[in-house]
């Protein structure tokens, strides 16, 4: 029974860090399609989209499996609380690197805006911060979530000033507005994906501390 | 209404050391037990956790070779002071035991068994007393109309209810149950369990069991037991996510135990 257990909650890690990793992918592959005006790649985002929804799916049926059989509790409750609310997260940045995807295809066959510098750093940024709160998740290891937590303040920072930029250029070329604004939703995204990075880190926290802590403000 | 007021605790035990003949069964026991709440006493067998329940109505002297050190206090005395009334003080403390033990006459007598020694003769006041503590047990609707038959011809479940029914007659104060649902089916225990969460509107309610998902379930709060010693004491919501002890969540996670 015990090694059941073991062998099922496993099951639904091992779940988890596959549907992570294909987000990894599909969040660099976003980047890589953007700089380098790829529409082959963008479109492949766009198709693998389907694989990362069914395992959010699995992940929920494994976790009410897990609950129906054992009934856990204590640590082994917060495991599966957390599984059931990283695959949302998950899910959710797998689905705003579909729409860079989409703004790279509408974006690929007209003039270029600026040279992209900023952006794809945003992007590198917040994809960074995914990595490191599924590590912190692996290793289990609050400390590192917590400055994962810290590091969303970067991403912010950028985005400001990204608008602030698109908006001049705006101004400046109304011809520009329509590839501005795509570039501007590009920005959102990269932005939203730092946030879902956060709550991923969060769950880390609760998952080895214990307390939730959502919606509070960091202690220094 | 407030449980946070003046009145003395109504069931707490301050360093409380038990020994079987040379053997120590309880180490050091304090503990506060919440008012018109549910406490759970969980913890693997032999961790002392029906010996310290039997410590609140005194069930321990009918061991021999029972020592006690410390102090246990019900409402506010110490239950071993020479001067208590034992009867007077299982009254207020009723009891109800894994195995249910009606006794072999009919469901009316067993409930009023209680009130008819301490000399309550009245027919119409018996009914009553009867109608009220078969209906708190949950049970007024299910035999009401063969009062008269023997509660041994009762399912386990409906035998542990007029049990409970037959405690609570006695107008007790305080509800001790050992493992009460152990020996029955599903839908029985859930029964039982409902009882117990209507009943602490108005008891105080310590239970001993190994299910813990029960405790999870009914208990407000938790005390983990283990070799004698209170390891962990606290919210039962909080002691089933996120145990302060490790020995707490090894025990809860099944781990060991």
């Amino acid at each position: 029974m015990q090694r059941l257990f073991e062998e099922e909650l496993e099951q639904i890690k091992e779940t988890i860090l596959t549907m992570a990793g294909l987000v990894e992918r599909a969040l660099s592959d976003a980047g890589k399609a953007l700089v380098e005006r790829d529409s082959a790649l963008a479109q492949q985002i766009i198709d693998g989209d389907d694989t990362i929804d069914q395992l959010e799916v699995e992940i929920d049926r494994l976790a009410a499996e897990f609950i129906v059989r054992h009934q856990p509790a204590a640590s082994d409750l917060r495991f599966v609380i957390v599984a059931i609310k990283l695959g949302p997260e998950l899910e959710r940045i797998a689905d705003h690197a579909t729409n860079i995807a989409e703004r790279v295809l509408y974006l690929n066959d007209k003039p270029i805006v600026k040279p992209l510098i900023d952006l794809p750093r945003m992007l590198n940024l917040s994809r960074a911060m995914v990595s490191d709160a599924i590590s912190a998740y692996v290793q289990r290891d609050s400390a590192k979530a917590r400055e994962i937590i810290r590091r969303d303040d970067e991403v912010d920072a950028l985005y400001v000033q990204l608008l602030r930029e698109l908006i001049t250029f705006m101004i400046d070329d109304p011809q520009t507005i329509s590839r501005a604004i795509a570039l501007i939703f590009v920005a959102r995204y990269a932005e939203r994906i730092g946030d879902q990075a956060t709550n991923i880190a969060e769950e880390v926290v609760y998952l080895e501390e214990g307390t939730p802590i959502r919606h509070q403000p960091l202690e220094d | 209404m407030s449980s946070h007021n003046t009145t003395p605790t109504v069931l707490a035990s301050e360093n409380l050391d038990l020994y079987y003949g040379e053997t120590q069964a309880l180490k050091k026991i304090s503990l506060t037990m919440p008012e018109r709440k549910v406490t759970a006493l969980i913890g693997p067998s032999g961790c002392g956790k029906s010996t310290y329940l039997r410590c609140f109505n005194r069930m321990n002297d009918t061991i021999e070779g029972v020592r006690l050190e410390g102090k246990v206090l019900v409402e506010g005395h110490d239950v071993n002071a020479r001067e208590v009334d034992l009867e007077r003080l299982r009254t207020r403390v009723g009891m109800v035991f894994q195995k249910s033990n009606p006794f072999p006459m009919t469901i009316a007598d067993n409930i009023t068994y209680g009130p008819r020694m301490a000399g309550v003769k009245n027919k119409a006041r018996l009914e009553e007393i009867t109608e009220k503590a078969l209906r708190q047990a949950d049970l007024w609707n299910e035999v009401k109309d063969r009062l008269s038959e023997s509660a041994l011809g009762l399912s386990g479940g409906q035998q542990q209810r007029v049990c409970i029914a037959r405690t609570l007659a006695n107008e007790p104060h305080i509800i001790l149950l050992d493992e009460p649902a152990s020996a029955l089916d599903p839908i029985s225990t859930a029964k039982i369990e409902e009882t117990l969460a209507h009943l602490k509107e108005r008891y105080t309610i310590v239970i001993v069991t190994h299910n813990l998902q029960q405790a999870a379930r009914v208990a407000d709060v938790t005390a983990f037991f283990m070799l004698g010693e209170v390891i962990e004491f606290g919210d039962t919501t909080t002691m089933f996510t996120n145990p302060a002890n490790s020995m707490t969540e090894e025990y809860i996670t099944g781990r060991f135990g």
